[in-house]
């Protein structure tokens, strides 16, 4: 009954989403952009994925290893992950609208992971590549923003190689607890670091913001073996859409006239 | 058993022959009417390797594997084609219509031949449903490039989307028919459901074209 209850709140925030983004996208020059495409099709592919797996439940009890419905997950993390990109570096967007976009696209790029069969290692990677994919994006947007001078960028990007071969190293080896909290907690050293420049250099406040994200995905790491998969997923969520709101803010430079 | 070379050979002989006498467009859909035919064969192949080698069993292989195979190769035509080709929007459909055509005609043949063709319920099953769900899961796929096209988004993110969205129609068809009762029963209402719901777009799209 749990999982019916869970299936259909997926379903319901899908279509909620969709129709907050349609709405947008239709009144605005957006709707010649690959982007409608790219939701139209991401939307379809994850309510076919819930309907299936609903319709799965109900008729077999015994869940396959893998079927069509991972390919769907598969093909919905590709096209929300496309069609953020495609906000992102596309500067006829207006800031806010890309920052809308960005936060829908990453929360049913979230959802679409967690559709996933658990088994499956496929989940494991993508999480990997998802979590590369942002601290790729977020570091070439602080690039581009020349907040940090060539040795601290360096750091930040060795941090994000870390945490990117800590995730292979788990998906070759099994789970690593100690490993994973020895590299958390030196992460949050480090952006506990950067934070207190910023706050020096008085940066602005959304690089303070950007720095507390940091904190709280390293945070997460740690935590994850304590948390249940509900919670992680909502911090998680939480941690991509704050540092990509962070990296928009960046990329696109001028701070503070936003709100 | 049956020799499906056998009679993919006698189905095919003279559908080749006839390319010879018609023209552009009957060229073109009949034409890709036989590779439709051979992507089943090959399918067919496949999926019986897959079978031998996950060590499935046959309606396991259905409802999971068999879906994700033949929307594969259904696809690798048409994507070869529409690069290759470059065709405009009304040939892609006309593509798309004979590729899935040409498959379910051909596996129809196949279950026929093996299970006898004596039950008139079971001919019109495998007739109005199965058939007509290869052509909808290939419409599907057509649909979602020419739309990517239309947007400029040509890519693998779109490619994937639409591949995914029809193997999951393929796929929930297998699921609901494997289950005798009511399941099974909505599961025949559906491909014939959502053709009806295809031609809207269909319309609105030649509208377009003409």
């Amino acid at each position: 009954m749990n999982q019916v209850v869970e299936l259909g709140f997926t379903f319901f925030r899908i279509i909620v989403l969709a129709f907050v983004l349609s709405v947008m996208v239709f009144s605005d020059k957006l709707s010649k952009s690959p982007i409608i495409v790219y939701f139209t099709f991401g939307v379809a592919t994850l309510l076919g994925n819930t309907f299936y797996k609903f319709v799965h439940m109900l008729l077999i009890t015994e869940s396959p290893f893998f079927s069509a419905a991972e390919i769907s997950s598969i093909g919905g993390i590709l096209l929300f992950g496309a069609s953020a990109h495609v906000a992102f570096r596309d500067r006829e967007i207006s800031k806010k609208k890309t920052i809308i976009i960005c936060c829908i696209a990453y929360f049913l790029f979230s959802c679409a992971i967690w559709t996933l069969d658990n088994r499956t290692i496929i989940k494991n990677i993508f999480s990997a590549i998802a979590l590369d994919f942002l601290a790729c994006e977020s570091l070439f947007a602080l690039k581009c923003s020349k907040a940090f001078n060539k040795k601290e960028f360096s750091l930040l990007g060795v941090a994000a190689i870390g945490v990117a071969v800590v995730k292979l190293l788990e998906i070759i080896m099994g789970k690593m607890p100690v490993v994973e909290i020895i590299i958390g907690a030196l992460s949050c050293i480090m952006t506990l670091y950067f934070l207190f420049r910023l706050f020096k250099d008085r940066k602005g406040k959304f690089s303070i913001l950007f720095s507390l994200a940091n904190v709280g995905g390293c945070w997460c790491m740690i935590t994850r073996y304590f948390c249940s998969g509900t919670i992680r997923m909502i911090i998680d969520t939480f941690g991509i859409i704050m540092i990509f709101i962070m990296s928009v803010i960046q990329y696109r430079g001028k701070e503070n006239d936003l709100f | 058993m049956i020799y499906s070379e056998n009679i993919f050979i006698c189905i095919v002989v003279p559908l080749f022959l006839a390319i010879y006498f018609i023209s552009d467009n009957a060229k073109s859909f009949v034409g890709s009417f036989i590779v439709g035919m051979i992507i089943c064969l090959v399918s067919a192949y496949i999926s019986g390797y897959v079978e031998y080698v996950l060590a499935f069993d046959h309606e396991w292989m259905a409802i999971y594997i068999t879906p994700i195979i033949e929307e594969i190769m259904k696809a690798i035509p048409l994507l070869m084609f529409m690069f290759i080709f470059e065709p405009d929007n009304k040939t892609m459909i006309l593509i798309a219509v004979g590729l899935g055509a040409g498959f379910a005609t051909f596996e129809n043949c196949c279950y026929l031949l093996e299970n006898g063709a004596d039950s008139f319920w079971y001919v019109i099953i495998r007739g109005v449903c199965v058939g007509v769900m290869h052509i909808v899961s290939m419409l599907l796929l057509c649909y979602g490039m020419i739309l990517s096209k239309k947007f400029n988004a040509v890519s693998v993110p779109a490619f994937a989307g639409a591949l995914s969205f029809s193997m999951i129609y393929h796929s929930l068809y297998n699921l609901l028919v494997s289950i005798p009762g009511a399941s099974s029963i909505i599961g025949y209402c559906v491909p014939l459901a959502t053709a009806i719901l295809l031609y809207i777009p269909y319309h609105t799209l030649r509208k377009e074209l003409t």
